[in-house]
């Protein structure tokens, strides 16, 4: 029995659309997204959505799991998610490898942090079986297996000591802002384009604002005050992103990352707007499931379904990057690929579910 | 960043070397050449360095015997396939061989396939957090790939010159990748001819990488077994890297004040 439409399940299906378009670089389309005018982008949502439907799984039935369950399947989840990623990356690679053939041209095979693999396959090789490797709008599922890879414990601190498990994230997030603590890349020198010490935090405000007591309890009671606080700072945000206007870096204090916008430590002022924005179009769901049914229930679909939509659009994305590529599109091929790609991921959600209903009606 | 065989260090100072000779005679007369060890023959094609602009951060740093700090960063600046090709070793050995008391610190944060506006972001990140005298910034290919929109690369170019302009850091730039099928595509030729146009008019150093690649491939074709096409990128960072090499110490030595000292080479 697949869930109803759900505002959860509503915003991650809208954030796997908009990472397939934010995931082909120069789409036309991509301008229509929010983060050309917000400082957060979906992946920010996804995050936030994933520590919400961990409190859910934990919590869900009003009863809090036993540890030893709970340890079960968080871990069975993780290795999930790193064969999903595993795959995945293989996929692309030979995607990537296909295209160069093909068009003949060797440059494709430097795409998205790719040059490692095929000029350095022995050391890039274990580096991908220890996510030490990634590639680019390839990233985010290590960064979740990392979080799952947590998950038993913020499952525990929550068992155990329940209000301690915000003050313990802010402060690995803050140690990690102030002395710029991130996982190396290797053999790539560099290091996470999403560093888990600083993501965790999105994961784990999910995970706490989805609870029904404590900061949860408080921030349902005081929504309205909040919506009308985070108008402001969602404006503020969006002034600065248009305008380009931010304090010189060069003379802002330390520790500086406090004071940058940075994806990869998701800081303080991107960290804000996101949840202002939270905030404010969380009241939107009820009016959508009530005028756009269809819409509602289409992306509760793909929702529902995420990590195969997920693994799926990007593997769209870069086949949609190298059709680009060879036809040199305008921007009707950009509407073919963004219909096209829209209609593959509701397949995917739908050969999922369609699945799960065959394998639940055999017993 | 000490990675590289003792092979590919000589390979690297012979080039260095090379490089070295071709830089006036005051600059020569001041800093210790290791000996010339081959690779020197190569002359930059036309379009490959046009025109040498001064680093006026890096002297600043070199003439007050500071550390130099480089960034690179971008699509894979002169990338680094194989343990001989390090790019940040040798740009750091040439200048610590040859210069006494010279501290240098090559920050590599180049991602291979990286778009500009990405790196443009990532720069403004890295200078605020490193404060590097110099940014190495290879940048256009596959933003033409991608079909980015050429005015806004333009303008990606030219606003993150101005503002690492304003923050006391000096740029040079690396154009575009070589290959054989794109020398007819017009999009792809079109962001060569904007990056041109834009370091010459905001006046910053370009190395052609596009132009190294080309004279490698058209050299190496007319030989009896012709390269492999996936050879000619490879081949072509060692023309791109003298070139780099050259230009930098071009605009370091040969370009100083009369009232600017040098820092003393090493006995």
């Amino acid at each position: 029995m697949v869930r109803r439409p759900n505002a959860i399940d509503f915003w991650r299906g809208f954030a796997l659309l908009t990472i397939y378009i934010n995931h082909i670089p120069g789409i036309y389309f991509d301008r229509f997204t929010h983060r050309n005018v917000l400082m957060s982008d979906s992946a920010d949502l996804f995050v936030f959505l994933a520590g919400w439907g961990l409190c859910l799984m934990l919590n869900g039935t009003g009863k809090t799991l036993p540890v030893t369950q709970q340890l079960y399947r968080l871990s069975a989840r993780a290795i999930t998610l790193y064969a999903a990623h595993l795959l995945t990356m293989s996929v692309a690679l030979a995607m990537l490898a296909v295209a160069a053939n093909l068009l003949e041209n060797t440059l494709i095979l430097e795409w998205h942090n790719a040059a490692e693999v095929f000029s350095n396959p022995v050391n890039a090789h274990i580096g991908l079986v220890f996510l030490t490797h990634q590639l680019g709008y390839f990233d985010i599922l290590p960064l979740y297996v990392m979080l799952m890879l947590a998950a038993p414990l913020v499952g525990l601190i929550n068992a155990k000591i329940q209000l301690w498990l915000l003050p313990i994230s802010l402060t690995i997030y803050a140690l990690a802002l102030c002395f710029q603590i991130n996982f190396r890349t290797w053999p790539a020198n560099g290091e996470w384009f999403f560093n888990p010490l600083c993501w965790q935090l999105v994961f784990v405000l999910g995970f706490v604002l989805a609870r029904d007591e404590g900061l949860g309890k408080f921030v349902r009671r005081q929504l309205l005050w909040l919506r009308v606080l985070s108008v402001p700072v969602l404006a503020i945000g969006t002034w600065v992103v248009w305008s380009g206007w931010w304090p010189d870096l060069s003379v802002v204090p330390e520790p500086k990352l406090l004071f940058l916008i940075s994806k990869t430590y998701v800081t303080p002022m991107r960290l804000v707007q996101f949840l202002a924005l939270v905030a404010i179009v969380s009241l939107l769901f009820p009016y959508l499931l009530r005028w756009l049914p269809r819409m509602a229930e289409g992306l509760s679909m793909l929702g529902r379904n995420s990590l195969n939509v997920f693994c799926v659009g990007s593997l769209l994305s870069l086949a949609a990057q190298i059709v680009r590529y060879a036809l040199e599109g305008g921007i009707i091929l950009d509407s073919v690929l963004i219909v096209t790609g829209f209609l593959m991921l509701g397949l995917t959600a739908w050969l999922s579910e369609w699945r799960d209903r065959v394998r639940a009606d055999r017993g | 960043m000490k990675r590289t065989s003792a092979i590919g260090l000589a390979r690297w100072l012979g080039i260095i070397s090379g490089c070295l000779a071709l830089v006036p005679g005051h600059a020569q007369a001041q800093v210790a050449l290791p000996r010339p060890m081959g690779c020197a023959e190569f002359k930059p094609p036309a379009g490959m360095l046009e025109a040498v602009y001064p680093l006026p951060n890096v002297a600043r740093a070199l003439s007050t015997g500071s550390k130099i700090k480089i960034l690179t960063i971008g699509a894979t600046t002169v990338n680094s396939r194989g343990p001989n090709r390090d790019y940040s070793l040798l740009i750091e050995n040439y200048l610590e061989t040859t210069v006494k008391g010279l501290d240098v610190e090559v920050v590599d944060r180049s991602v291979s396939g990286e778009l500009a506006a990405r790196s443009a972001e990532r720069i403004k990140f890295e200078v605020a957090l490193n404060e590097p005298s110099l940014v190495l910034w290879q940048v256009g290919t596959f933003d033409a790939m991608a079909q980015i929109p050429i005015h806004e690369f333009k303008t990606t170019l030219t606003k993150t010159i101005h503002w690492l302009r304003k923050h006391n850091a000096d740029l040079v730039m690396i154009g575009l990748h070589y290959q054989r099928g794109l020398r007819n595509n017009g999009s792809y030729q079109s962001f060569r001819k904007i990056i041109e146009q834009t370091t010459a008019e905001e006046q910053v150093l370009r190395v052609g990488r596009y132009e190294a690649e080309e004279l490698v491939d058209r050299i190496q074709s007319t030989m009896a077994s012709p390269i492999d096409k996936f050879q000619i990128n490879e081949n072509g960072h060692d023309c791109l890297s003298q070139v780099i090499v050259r230009a930098m110490a071009t605009s370091l030595f040969a370009k100083r004040a009369p009232d600017q000292t040098l820092p003393q080479p090493k006995p």
